[in-house]
């Protein structure tokens, strides 16, 4: 187990390579390098009154003589800046990039966390309930019902939410949609803050809670499923088992298996959808941040993002690969790591 | 579905449908005994179709398919023209407004002087209007592309309206639900009433950029005759039933014979009747050029390999039997000839393509008068009993923007009506449903919006899955380091947030239609790579892969022929979430407004104005999200009927 850890950890490393370097040369190979060809007008004009205030900003990271430098030595240095904790300055207002990351990071964290619980706390119940009443009229609704939401793409309930739930002058007006912090928030105290804030999160909360849901509640049904049709099941049935038990010991944590390792998958995912949710509901994550970097050619910004991005990403993977082995005990990592 | 009453009745073993008792799962040696006596693919077939589900999934698509195809028939902001004498072009000089003077009453004339904003010459616009064969170059057009590629769909639909009453001669049941007398009589007349639209309106441009006048027009007659010769040359593949037959088929000389010199003759005989001979080929830039100088030799080179198929014939008689095999296709050669030369030699050649019925010189001028207005409420054509202008139900184009009438609310909501403000008084035309902020019809875009999702999402997928397929094979097959190789690529890949790389990479690309395309195609074959890899593994180990290997096949032939074949099941359900996933991709970034660029009518694009106006505007809100919702679902749907069809096991 520690081996296999050790292993998953340094298996990271030529990952990250593969990433950052993968990001860069993108940026750094794109045709478009001339500012009448950038994508949208303030990135143009960014360009236009930067560039003398850019290069000195780039060489803090990708090496003193940055423009003339080859593409590797640009990239060599920007990983030895960033091993060491430099990610540099954002390009467009020179503040430290990685003070942007720390105000941005536990946004996004917090938001995907609570999804991802809350999409687990839900979803598994309502998978049990749904194989344990199959083919009920109610199961059928439940299935049809997710099937529905699963296929709903979030930018448009994201609007309807805000049209009709969120909005005052068209809807009900119950909770506001933009940004995350209550009005004069920095006048209040951190609890008051926060109590606040709760209101302000449920609309972005479930546009990203219902796709993964619906996904995963059928995944939950079928695994259930699945694993009611095994033998032991009948047996603990034969048994006299009460049905709570056979359920809840015997199924249920045989079923938790695939389900758990569904977790990684379900990361990529929610940041990449992220960046839309936070667009919309104006919340100062790393998926906007990305995005206005992205829209600026931020470089050192988006190269930090990324980086973390995938990051994340990889310790979720990580994560989800670990609890495989705690949940189920017949897992070994020795021997078949790759 | 049509298809129901003709479902091949099977026992009852098989015949309930599954949902009614999946708790005693059926032993799963059912299926394949039945199927014993059927291809799989027919299996798969039949089981998809008790699938009522799935089938309304694949009956959304068709539909969303013909609405596609068809989108400019059905929203056009140009009317359809019947014109008995020739009308006379807007850019005319001097001689032609002399001409016309006596032809026309002095009303009339005076109307379309004033209509052409001018009545002295204008000599920039007197250049005759070179056509060329618009399929070829809009390949280097990206901007037009896809509208090209549904025209051609659209006239393919036609050429097979064409097509059927000859099948229907030979007595050949077309369609199952159909019978051929039936048949024949509706083509028949639906390729009347083509040839006659085809000979006498002058359509659109059917694009859905800007119908400027001086794009191109869109040939439809050498197009109607290539594509019928094209559609020939499937024909007979498609009708030979099994795969392996229709393989066969197009190798088969007595197809190729009799089709390819129809083609042939078809691509020639067009390109030398083709105004760019006599008149302005040199005119045309250095590319138009070689495009008319491929297609010639293209021709040619059909013409030759033809022969040489014919010469692979031993007997004479068989030649000639090869040709009676081929009559159904000679008759229609014959008039599809025919009609390519009518269309190449006749008025056509002149007047036709030199008679832009809508070439107003000064562009400002059509803000004000809509084509709508003209054809309506103009003297010049109200009163002139020789031109009739025949509108699509939806009266107005995706591009068309009149931003005095923006924000109108659709036609169901009544009352608003009154309200709305419009550019010209006179014109009583509702919105189906409403304008967008810039005054832009919201039905039409959506119409013209299916084309560009239903082309990103499979081209996008395409591309994933050639990718895919390709490293996929190579990393199960060869296995050792470059597996190794290939799944570490993949791991990278897939910790990648690909919303994200999309977005990087769109920053330092230009976003256009293929852009898009080729950006999701490549960001996205991780999932199709896995899948191959893991059949591969589990197939190369069989019996009948260390047969091929020890009849000394090569590799390439081991996995293209023997393996791959085996491993599609899989990757056909994952095409088809794939493509639900490209369309919510492509839409989600058009909603941020880095999608295919702005005057395109992309859904993403409608929902990102109801965002923007999202107070003010319900309709926009709701629709392009309904569409967008609709399509997923139907690919979804159709996915899981695939995959429950390929492996009856699953199902629960």
């Amino acid at each position: 187990m520690g081996a296999y850890v050790i292993k998953r950890l340094l298996l990271t490393i030529p990952m990250m390579i593969g990433i950052t370097l993968i990001t860069f040369l993108v940026i750094a190979l794109g045709p478009s390098k001339s500012p009448e060809e950038g994508l949208n007008q303030n990135a143009r004009q960014a360009d236009r009154k930067s560039t003398s205030r850019r290069t000195p900003r780039m060489r803090k990271v990708f090496g003193k003589d940055y423009p003339n430098n080859s593409l590797l030595n640009q990239y060599g240095n920007w990983v030895s800046n960033a091993v060491r904790g430099n990610f540099g300055e954002s390009l467009v207002d020179g503040l430290p990039v990685i003070d942007k990351i720390k105000a941005a990071l536990p946004v996004t964290l917090f938001f995907n966390v609570l999804t991802i619980v809350m999409v687990y706390l839900l979803s598994i119940p309502l998978g049990i309930f749904s194989s344990t009443h199959r083919q009920s009229k109610l199961d059928k609704v439940i299935t049809f019902v997710l099937y529905l939401l699963y296929s709903l793409p979030t930018f448009w309930v994201a609007i309807l939410l805000i049209r009709y739930v969120g909005s005052r002058s068209t809807g009900l007006g119950w909770f506001p949609y933009n940004g995350i912090h209550p009005e004069g928030y920095e006048y209040m105290t951190t609890v008051a803050n926060y109590l606040g804030s709760v209101k302000y999160i449920v609309l972005p909360v479930i546009c990203m809670v219902y796709g993964s849901f619906a996904g995963l509640s059928r995944y939950t049904r079928s695994a259930m499923i699945d694993v009611v049709n095994q033998d032991y099941i009948r047996t603990a049935r034969a048994k006299g088992v009460s049905e709570t038990v056979v359920i809840y010991k015997h199924a249920l944590r045989n079923a938790l298996i695939p389900l758990v390792t569904l977790l990684g998958g379900l990361l990529p995912g929610l940041i990449g959808g992220s960046v839309i949710i936070e667009q919309i509901f104006g919340i100062p994550g790393m998926g906007r941040m990305g995005y206005k970097a992205v829209m600026d050619k931020d470089l050192t910004l988006i190269m930090t993002t990324t980086t973390f991005i995938a990051l994340l990403t990889m310790i979720g993977i990580l994560l989800s690969d670990l609890l495989y082995a705690v949940v189920d005990p017949r897992i070994s990592f020795e021997g078949n790591a790759t | 579905m049509t298809g129901d009453a003709l479902t091949p009745q099977h026992g009852p073993g098989t015949d309930a449908t599954p949902d009614q008792n999946p708790d005693t799962p059926r032993p799963s040696g059912d299926a394949p005994i039945e199927a014993a006596s059927e291809t799989y693919s027919h299996m798969v077939w039949r089981l998809f179709k008790s699938n009522r589900i799935a089938m309304l999934g694949l009956t959304i698509l068709g539909l969303m398919y013909i609405l596609a195809v068809f989108a400019p028939f059905i929203a056009n902001r140009f009317p359809f023209i019947w014109r008995a004498v020739p009308k006379p072009d807007t850019t005319l000089n001097q001689t032609d407004l002399d001409t016309l003077a006596g032809i026309m009453s002095p009303e009339q004339l005076q109307s379309l002087r004033a209509h052409t904003g001018n009545t002295e010459t204008d000599s920039t616009h007197n250049a005759v209007p070179v056509t060329v064969f618009p399929l070829f170059t809009q390949f280097i057009e990206p901007k037009e592309t896809i509208d090209r590629v549904f025209n051609l769909m659209a006239v393919f639909w036609f050429g097979m309206m064409f097509y059927l009453p000859i099948m229907a001669l030979h007595k050949k049941r077309i369609l199952l639900s159909w019978t051929v007398k039936r048949h024949a009589i509706v083509s028949l007349v639906a390729t009347g009433a083509v040839l006659i639209a085809g000979l006498t309106f002058r359509g659109p441009d059917f694009s859905a950029y800007d119908n400027t006048p001086q794009s191109a027009p869109f040939d439809r007659f050498f197009n109607v005759a290539v594509l019928t010769g094209i559609l020939l040359l499937i024909y007979p593949i498609l009708k030979a039933g099994e795969w392996k037959n229709r393989l066969r088929a197009w190798t088969l000389p007595r197809h190729l014979s009799a089709i390819s010199i129809l083609v042939a003759g078809l691509l020639i005989a067009g390109y030398g009747h083709a105004p760019v001979r006599d008149t302005g080929f040199n005119k045309l830039n250095a590319l138009q050029k070689y495009e008319v100088h491929l297609f010639d030799l293209f021709g040619f080179f059909w013409i030759i390999m033809t022969l040489y198929h014919l010469k692979r014939i031993p007997r004479f008689a068989a030649r000639l039997k090869t040709w009676s095999f081929g009559m159904h296709s000679g008759l229609s050669a014959v008039a599809a000839i025919i009609l390519a030369l009518v269309a190449g030699t006749t008025q056509t050649s002149r007047h036709f393509r030199a008679d832009r019925w809508f070439t107003i010189s000064k562009a400002g001028k059509m803000d004000a008068m809509s084509y709508y207005d003209m054809y309506t409420n103009d003297p010049f054509y109200k009163n002139d009993p020789n031109t009739f202008a025949l509108f699509t139900p939806i009266k107005y184009g995706p591009l068309e923007d009149r931003t005095l009438e923006k924000l109108q609310p659709p036609l169901i909501t009544g009352n608003a009506i009154k309200s709305v403000k419009r550019v010209n008084p006179a014109d009583t035309r509702r919105r189906l449903l409403g304008t967008d902020d810039r005054g832009r019809d919201v039905a039409a875009r959506m119409l013209y919006g299916t084309r560009i999702s239903l082309s990103i999402g499979f081209v996008a997928v395409g591309i994933a899955t050639f990718i895919g397929l390709i490293v996929g094979s190579l990393a199960g097959y060869y296995g050792g380091w470059l597996d190794i190789m290939i799944s570490r690529i993949i791991e990278i890949v897939i910790c990648f947030p690909t919303f994200f790389l999309i977005l990087t990479i769109i920053a330092v690309l230009n976003p256009s239609l293929f852009n898009i395309m080729i950006i999701i195609g490549f960001t996205s074959w991780t999932g199709i790579a896995r899948l191959v890899r893991g059949e591969i593994l589990k197939l190369r180990r069989q019996d009948f892969v260390i047969a091929a290997r020890a009849l000394g096949l090569p590799n390439s032939r081991i996995i293209f022929r023997h393996i791959l074949p085996n491993a599609l099941g899989p990757v056909f359900v994952s095409v088809s979430f794939g493509v639900a996933g490209a369309i919510l991709t492509e839409s989600g970034l058009s909603f941020l407004g880095i999608g295919v660029p702005s005057p395109a009518p992309t859904w993403g694009e409608a929902l990102r104005q109801a965002q923007q106006n999202i107070d003010k505007a319900w309709w926009l809100v709701t629709f392009p999200g309904i569409a967008i919702f609709l399509t997923v679902t139907a690919f979804n749907l159709v996915g899981d009927g695939l995959r429950d069809a390929m492996d009856p096991r699953l199902k629960r």
